[in-house]
């Protein structure tokens, strides 16, 4: 499965290179994510619990960044596998400054899945990763503006997700 | 008494059916014994995979479990999943994996429990430690230098390269108006009987003897492969095939949870259940057709054929199975289809991929053939701008021909096959149809009219066609006993599983004999009570299980006759057996009681010389030839140009199956194949992705044809006794199926000629005719 995509983030490229480095925050960011410890320099270890259609399961994986230059671009190399299935492969994050106070996240990724999250859940699969990642970005650009201004974010991620989403339609619109 | 019906050619309803629609026949799953257990199986998650290390102890310990297994607990002690058809690279095919795993669904660890639900917790405690590795599930690119190889010890995925060279081909070639080339595609299927596998498998210590129950077509073939697996001896084994819901060729196998299932009954000392899940049966049970091949045809402009080249490339995938490698070879002997096209060349090359072997399928190996000389006759009616009904006419093999000869080496026993072809339009009325089509042309509609013409091998066969190392033959079995009571029992080695021979035997013994129908039982399916017997596929029941039983029944009529001869002073030659007497043929008064004579032959008071007791008769019918069903299938379409869906306006089939003993079963196994053969072109696809995982493993994603995805059938036939066998009876298994699949996609074809569309692949499904019409409409 290839997944692609690039989001705006309203907070400064180092603000933003800093919360994609920092497991703590993005803990509370991952949809799911019930931990992510690190193992050791760029290396991460986590579990996350999704259910995709009827299959609901608990993954540990393995996360490795490779090939950093700092504040713009990593590679992630993940390895997770749990009772119905894995996911494997790797991806890269590329920041770019858009102006003084936001930025633009790529995202590519290219990952094999498998086992029954695969079998039984392939034709939901590229949908729910989609709303997984609108959701953790959602997420991620309220916690940046907290940390702005000092707060840690208090919302939840389903509201923060609502949030986005309002503001989708909006940017849609405007665009109109 | 009153008179004795005949039943042979009568709509008898099938004698299987009550106990089916009423839920009291007996499925493997229905097997209940005192004390059983059961096993579950740990299936890989990975198409290609080391295994570094499987960690069952915990699993162990989850209570209820009885025993945790893997491959490695298994060497040693149950031999290799069996493939008996030749091939260059046969692989090792441990009945768990051992130290590789090489497709999705293979299995790798067993559990057992008290109940299904302990083994499913059991499996979840299973830690194995796999190192992906790349897959390949493209068989062309597993050719290809680099690609990943699935065995090492082969260096190659080559499973074996067959070739059938034909110099006349290539001067052929030079002579004709023009060659035309294209690749064809038979897709991946999943067989899908309603009932998935299931083996229960019971150990009596003291008796040492072994009883499996398994949802098999092939007891007695099933029987010696797994003695040899578990090196048991085969007067040691006792297999039953129950009820068998669907077999379609997928059940014409030896699979690894026969002989695993087995060998835990005899460890434990405790009976052992294995029911297949529907996820397992998508995954790891046998898969059919996925050949790939480049045509080349010679033809001329008057639209004769003068030859055709094949350069096949069929996918086994990871393993080879009882006779995967022996598939194809009838695809390419048959590619000629019905038609006297004198010069056929082809090679085969044979692959391994990431994926579940392949087998027989309905048709196996036939259905691609009539695909490719279906598609051929197509493309020359295009190419030279002919009517397709036309070419067929032209290239027929004439009537007056056979037994004819063909370019494969075959030679075919009857047929008639322009017969057919005219019956089909006439019924159709062609020519007003394709005048409709002009019409609905006008108005911007797509309609198409499909037509196939096919010919199949059935009734195999003569023992020489079958793989060497098979044990057991070509031929068929039979007892007939009559009891002394008067009632039949025929205990026959084919292993009937929807075919009716039930029926349809017990309408044969009933006519032969005078006697009523229910006094017939028809046992089969079970290695204890019958005659070493070969089972059922390849059409072959009444085929090759008619004449065995046919011979039986003859032996004990001239022993009757003897016996009546000799109570009645008649010659035994002036007797006939009428309405439950043996009477004289020139004098029906003159007659004496079949019961008084049955009586005799148990009774014994008097002696009769050269005559022994009891009325029980064996035979071992050895066919001399195959017998060849053909017919012809014409549909009519209308292809929705906004969605790209189907729509069946008519559909018509006319096959001629030789003598019928029963019409109403053989509409039952046409409409059954036209359903399977319609999903090939249409609806069904088995979808690997690259990496080798399977996507179409539900029902949700595997699209079996619901009933209004299905068009009426219009079902017509032609007789043609076939000279091969005393009955006169061809076969009608998997006719549907071979007839079908050209016959829907020559329609779809046809009604997106005009928009230049010449090939799509199967299956024609809405997203596959909608993009190729917006592309033409683009271009």
């Amino acid at each position: 499965m290839k997944i692609a995509g690039e989001q705006i983030l309203s907070a400064p490229r180092q603000s933003v290179w800093e919360l994609f480095n920092d497991p703590n925050r993005l803990s509370r960011l991952i949809p799911g994510c019930e931990k992510l410890n690190v193992l050791g320099p760029d290396q991460y270890e986590g579990t996350i619990n999704v259910g995709i259609a009827s299959v609901k399961g608990v993954y540990d994986g393995k996360l490795k960044l490779e090939d950093k230059r700092p504040p713009e671009h990593y590679k992630l190399l993940i390895d997770a596998k749990g009772k119905q299935g894995f996911v494997r492969g790797s991806g890269t994050l590329d920041l770019e400054a858009r102006d003084g106070s936001s930025t633009i996240v790529k995202y590519a990724g290219d990952l094999q899945v498998g086992g029954p999250l695969m079998q039984v859940g392939q034709r939901m699969i590229e949908g729910a990763s989609k709303m997984m990642l609108g959701q953790f970005f959602a997420a991620a650009d309220a916690e940046l503006q907290a940390a702005a201004v000092g707060q840690v974010a208090r919302q939840g991620i389903l509201v923060n997700f609502w949030r986005y989403l309002v503001r989708l339609v909006r940017s849609i619109f405007a665009r109109a | 008494m009153a008179v004795v019906p005949k039943f042979v050619g009568e709509r008898i309803k099938r004698r299987e059916d009550p106990r089916l629609i009423t839920g009291t026949g007996q499925y493997v799953d229905d097997v209940r014994l005192p004390g059983m257990l059961t096993a579950l199986v740990l299936r890989s998650p990975y198409a290609h995979a080391k295994i570094n290390s499987i960690k069952l102890d915990a699993a162990q310990k989850v209570p209820g479990v009885v025993a945790v297994l893997c491959g490695d607990d298994l060497k040693d002690k149950v031999g290799s999943v069996p493939c008996v058809a030749p091939a260059e690279h046969v692989p090792y095919h441990p009945v768990l994996a051992q130290g590789k795993v090489r497709f999705v669904g293979e299995g790798v660890a067993v559990a057992v429990a008290s109940d299904a639900y302990i083994a499913q917790d059991a499996l979840d405690q299973i830690e194995v430690d796999y190192d992906p590795l790349e897959a390949v599930t493209d068989p062309e690119q597993a050719l290809e230098a680099g690609a990943p190889i699935l065995h090492d010890e082969f260096k190659t995925n080559s499973v074996t390269l067959a070739s059938v060279p034909n110099p006349a081909v290539d001067e052929a070639m030079n002579k004709a108006d023009k060659v035309i080339r294209f690749r064809i595609h038979n897709q991946r299927l999943a067989p899908v009987p309603m009932e998935p596998r299931g083996v229960v498998a019971r150990w009596e210590p003291g008796y040492k003897q072994l009883t499996i129950w398994s949802s098999t077509q092939i007891p007695h073939l099933m029987r010696s492969q797994v003695a040899d697996m578990l090196k048991l001896g085969e007067n040691k084994i006792h297999v039953i095939a129950p009820e068998v819901g669907g077999g379609f060729g997928a059940k014409l196998n030896v699979y690894a949870e026969e002989a695993l299932i087995s060998h835990l009954a005899i460890t434990l000392k405790r009976p052992v259940k294995w029911i297949e899940r529907r996820r397992e049966n998508l995954s790891g049970t046998t898969h059919g057709r996925d050949q790939i091949v480049y045509l080349e045809i010679a033809a001329n402009k008057d639209g004769e054929v003068l030859a055709l080249k094949g350069r096949f490339i069929c996918d086994m995938g990871a393993y080879l199975q009882l006779l995967t490698p022996a598939i194809p070879g009838f695809s390419g002997l048959m590619m000629t289809g019905c038609y006297k096209i004198p010069a056929l060349a082809f090679d085969q090359q044979m692959v391994f991929t990431n994926k579940m072997a392949t087998d027989a399928y309905r048709g196996a190996g036939r259905p691609e053939a009539a695909f490719i000389a279906e598609r051929t006759m197509e493309a020359v009616a295009s190419e030279f701008n002919l009517d397709p009904a036309d070419v067929r006419r032209k290239n027929f093999i004439a009537k007056a021909s056979f037994p004819a000869p063909t370019a494969g080496g075959l030679v075919y026993d009857s047929g008639d096959y322009e017969l057919t072809l005219n019956k089909a339009l006439d019924q159709i009325d062609y020519n007003k149809t394709r005048a409709e089509q002009a019409a609905a042309a006008k108005e911007g509609r797509y309609i198409g009219i499909g037509i196939a013409s096919y010919v199949e091998i059935c009734g195999i066969g003569p023992s020489a066609l079958l793989p060497p190392k098979l044990k057991g033959g070509g031929w068929e079995s039979c007892t007939v006993r009559i009891e002394p009571d008067g009632k039949v029992t025929v205990l026959t080695g084919v292993s009937p599983h929807g075919q009716g021979q039930e029926t349809t035997f017990a309408q044969i013994v009933a006519d032969e004999l005078g006697i009523d129908i229910d006094d017939v039982t028809v046992v089969h399916g079970d290695t204890a009570l019958v005659p070493y017997g070969i089972g059922t596929f390849g059409s072959r029941g009444t085929t090759v299980g008619g004449p065995a039983l046919m011979m039986s029944v003859g032996k004990l009529q001239a022993k009757m006759k003897r016996i009546a001869s000799t109570m009645m002073e008649v010659p035994p030659e002036q007797l006939e057996f009428r309405n439950r007497t043996i009477a004289m043929a020139s004098d029906a008064s003159k007659s004496i009681a079949l019961q008084t004579v049955i009586e005799a032959a148990y009774g014994y008071k008097t002696v009769i010389e050269g005559v022994e007791p009891g009325l029980d008769a064996t035979s071992f019918y050895e066919p001399s030839a195959c017998t060849f069903p053909f017919g012809t299938h014409v549909a009519v379409v209308e292809v929705d140009s906004q969605t790209g869906q189907v729509k069946f306006l008519r559909y018509v089939a006319v096959d001629d199956c030789g003598k019928v003993i029963s019409p109403l079963l053989v509409e039952g196994q046409i409409q059954g194949g036209i359903a399977q053969g319609i999903a090939q072109a249409l609806y069904e696809e088995v979808k690997y992705d690259e990496g080798g995982q399977l996507l179409s493993a539900t029902l949700m994603d595997y699209a079996v044809p619901k009933a209004n995805m299905l068009p009426h059938y219009e079902l017509l036939s032609t007789v043609t006794p076939s000279p091969v066998n005393s009955l006169g009876v061809k076969g009608v298994g998997e006719a549907g199926t071979i007839g079908a699949t050209p016959c829907a996609y020559n329609a779809v074809l046809d009604a997106l000629k005009r928009l230049g569309i010449r090939d799509l692949d199967m299956p024609l499904k809405p997203e596959t005719i909608w993009r190729a019409i917006r592309d033409a409409k683009k271009a």
